[in-house]
């Protein structure tokens, strides 16, 4: 099944290939639970530290902090019009783990404007 | 629980009326804080209106019949009951008293159970009321005519009496208050007690909640700070990462003679791309000459190629670490790429080497960023604050001009600590003095668009266009603006002209061999955003060529 957040992740996929270093700078592993109508519908994993995410739950690795949000709530926080922050505090961002990892997750996510 | 006492007899059984204020008391505390005025209000009234009419009847009722010994049964039977429910009533704000230090989630199971008690309680108040009434005849309709007599006189009443349930539980209020008129009294304090219990609940709960919060933030700060050490190690390799500049493979301005003089000619005329060819050429040629570098980085950067970028920039701040302009674009540069740390260290040696401000840094000598990398890697977030503050008592030394250049930094700075607002006020302070700078354009709408003003910063982009419409940087902020606003096929469209002025510069143009040679010119940045948007326009069918970079192909797919 195809979801509106498979392009953020394609994004994210392209920019820690990109940019290696600034992936290993953040130094944790996320697993993404992309709920559809209430359901998990797809996981994502992030794996900052090996520089590469994929489809599905983590392999080899440790996850540090799942964060669970809907899929047309996940595309907002990339297009910048839902704060992470904001959604955790209404409850549409759901954090278990390490809950600091996740501020330095924010500009891999997040198309910048660019200075 | 503070209304324990509240709910325990003083003396004698529990009757009704404490009971019924339990079950609110109940009521009240599992729901959201946000229900508590309101539910205690239509708590009260009821009971207040009761107490009052009740004071106001006491001589009514003849005492004609045995009303003592029915009410002593009653009672008898309330007792029983009432300890029950008092019983389980203890239990469950034991409960909650758990479940609510377990999780605020945890609250919400609570109301489930407790409304079953609140209606097997009332159930039973229904019984009671029924057994009364099913006594033997003769005192039952006794009693119903001094009642009738009560509730005929204030209006009140003969409104609620629609309620068949609100009756038959104020009738059981009544007949019990009967013998209990002194007690009266000790119910207005009840009530008043009951509010003030309310209060220090919400309270508590307000209390709980900012301590929740502030022990989140407290344990951030802790890992803040905590992870600047892990940081060490990460910082060295962040530095090797840009250590190199990568040179195009086939450059078609490779034999060209004054390689440097021609891409500044290129410059003027607005065409990046082939200035960036040329600067390359004359890199490699004159790979000591501090300017060169510093061109071919800064415009590596108005080529939305932040990273080659860097690593021409420090070339150059190796040959020059004086030069300001340098200092300035890493600072830039940094901060795009999300390396806070040194975009605040090039700040901070900006303002180092200015005549005009140098006195300001010497008099913070914490802040000294030369020295070893070593030491640069533990500039926390403190730091930005203070050399925010640095650069606005700069600011205040000259109030009456405006140092253009301290008010880009400070823009940087701002947006580094993504106070966007506050940026843009300095853009727009840095635009009054030169208002044809379009890089100055560039940053303000940049500034606008992180802080979400989309709209505005199309704005600004606009000027920055028409001041240098070959400005590569711009035109992705423009659609990276327009993929924000959900726009995708101008973001597209845009982002696409982006990419074909790199593919095809008029400087490969001149030369037959250059049409393979597109391809290491064009931003990764720029295509990594291509393809978010094909997949948010939800045309799949495209992204084959996104993966091939077949430029060609999607801009006959949208040209039509």
């Amino acid at each position: 099944m195809s979801l509106q957040s498979d392009a953020v992740f394609q994004k994210i996929i392209d920019g820690l290939k990109e940019n290696e270093a600034k992936a290993k700078s953040v130094n944790g592993v996320f697993l993404y639970k992309i709920t559809k109508d209430g359901k998990v519908a797809k996981e994502w994993t992030l794996d900052c530290k090996n520089a590469k995410a994929y489809e599905g739950p983590a392999q080899g690795v440790k996850v540090d902090t799942t964060l669970t949000v809907a899929d047309e709530d996940m595309v907002d926080i990339a297009l910048g019009k839902l704060n992470p922050q904001a959604a955790f505090m209404k409850g549409k961002l759901k954090i278990a783990g390490n809950i600091m990892l996740t501020q330095k997750l924010a500009p891999l996510l997040k198309t910048d404007a660019k200075l | 629980m503070s209304f324990r006492p509240l709910v325990e007899g003083d003396c004698g059984g529990v009757n009704p009326l404490m009971q019924l204020g339990g079950q609110f008391t109940r009521d009240v505390a599992h729901k959201d804080e946000g229900f508590v005025q309101r539910q205690f209000e239509r708590g009260a009234r009821p009971e207040d209106q009761l107490i009052n009419e009740f004071l106001g009847q006491v001589s009514a009722p003849p005492q004609s019949f045995q009303m003592d010994t029915l009410l002593q049964e009653m009672r008898d039977i309330n007792i029983q009951g009432g300890m029950h429910t008092q019983q389980m009533h203890h239990q469950q704000a034991d409960q909650w008293n758990q479940d609510f230090q377990r999780g605020l989630a945890a609250a919400v199971a609570p109301p489930l159970p407790n409304k079953m008690i609140h209606m097997q309680a009332q159930q039973q108040e229904l019984q009671h009321a029924q057994e009364f009434f099913d006594e033997p005849l003769i005192r039952s309709q006794n009693f119903h005519q001094p009642y009738m007599a009560i509730t005929a006189g204030p209006s009140s009443y003969q409104q609620q009496q629609q309620d068949p349930f609100f009756d038959s539980t104020m009738e059981t209020i009544i007949t019990d208050n009967l013998p209990a008129a002194p007690k009266g009294e000790s119910l207005d304090d009840w009530i008043t007690d009951y509010q003030r219990s309310a209060e220090q609940k919400e309270q508590t709960a307000a209390n709980f909640n900012e301590k929740f919060w502030q022990r989140l933030q407290d344990e951030w700060q802790k890992l803040a700070d905590e992870n600047e050490h892990p940081w060490l190690s990460e910082f060295n390799d962040n530095l090797d990462a840009y250590k190199e500049y990568e040179f195009a493979e086939e450059n078609p301005m490779a034999e060209l003679e004054n390689a440097f003089e021609k891409g500044k000619e290129y410059l003027a005329k607005g065409d990046i791309p082939s200035a960036v060819l040329c600067f390359e050429v004359a890199a490699k040629k004159e790979p000591e000459r501090a300017e060169v570098w510093q061109l071919l980085g800064t415009s590596q950067a108005e080529n939305e190629m932040d990273p080659q970028g860097i690593a021409a920039l420090k070339r150059a701040h190796d040959l020059q670490p004086d030069n300001r302009q340098v200092l300035m674009a890493l600072a830039v540069c940094y901060t795009n790429e999300g390396l806070q740390n040194n975009a605040v260290r090039m700040l901070c040696s900006w303002l180092a080497v200015h005549p005009k401000y140098q006195h300001l840094v010497q008099a913070h000598p914490e802040l000294q960023a030369e020295g070893s990398s070593l030491a640069s890697s533990l500039i926390g977030p403190s730091k930005l604050r203070d050399l925010q503050q640095i650069y606005l008592e700069a600011v205040r030394q000259h109030p009456a001009e405006v140092d253009a250049d301290i008010q880009e930094a400070l823009g940087v700075l701002y947006n580094l600590s993504g106070e966007f607002d506050k940026a843009v006020d300095c853009y727009n302070s840095a635009l009054q003095v030169d208002p044809q700078n379009a890089k100055t354009w560039n940053r303000l709408g940049a500034s606008l668009a992180n802080g979400s003003r989309s709209v505005e910063a199309v704005e600004a982009y606009q000027h920055a266009l028409q001041l240098q419409p070959g400005f590569i940087r711009v035109r992705y902020n423009v659609g990276v603006c327009c993929m924000n606003l959900k726009a995708y096929k101008e973001a597209v469209e845009h982002l696409l002209t982006a990419l074909t002025m790199q593919a095809h510069t008029n400087a490969a143009r001149e030369l037959p061999a250059a049409a393979s040679m597109g391809q290491n010119q064009m931003s990764e940045s720029i295509w990594s955003t291509v393809k978010m948007v094909i997949s948010l326009m939800g045309r799949s069918d495209l992204q084959g060529h996104v993966t091939d970079r077949n430029l060609a192909a999607l801009n006959e797919a949208f040209n039509d």
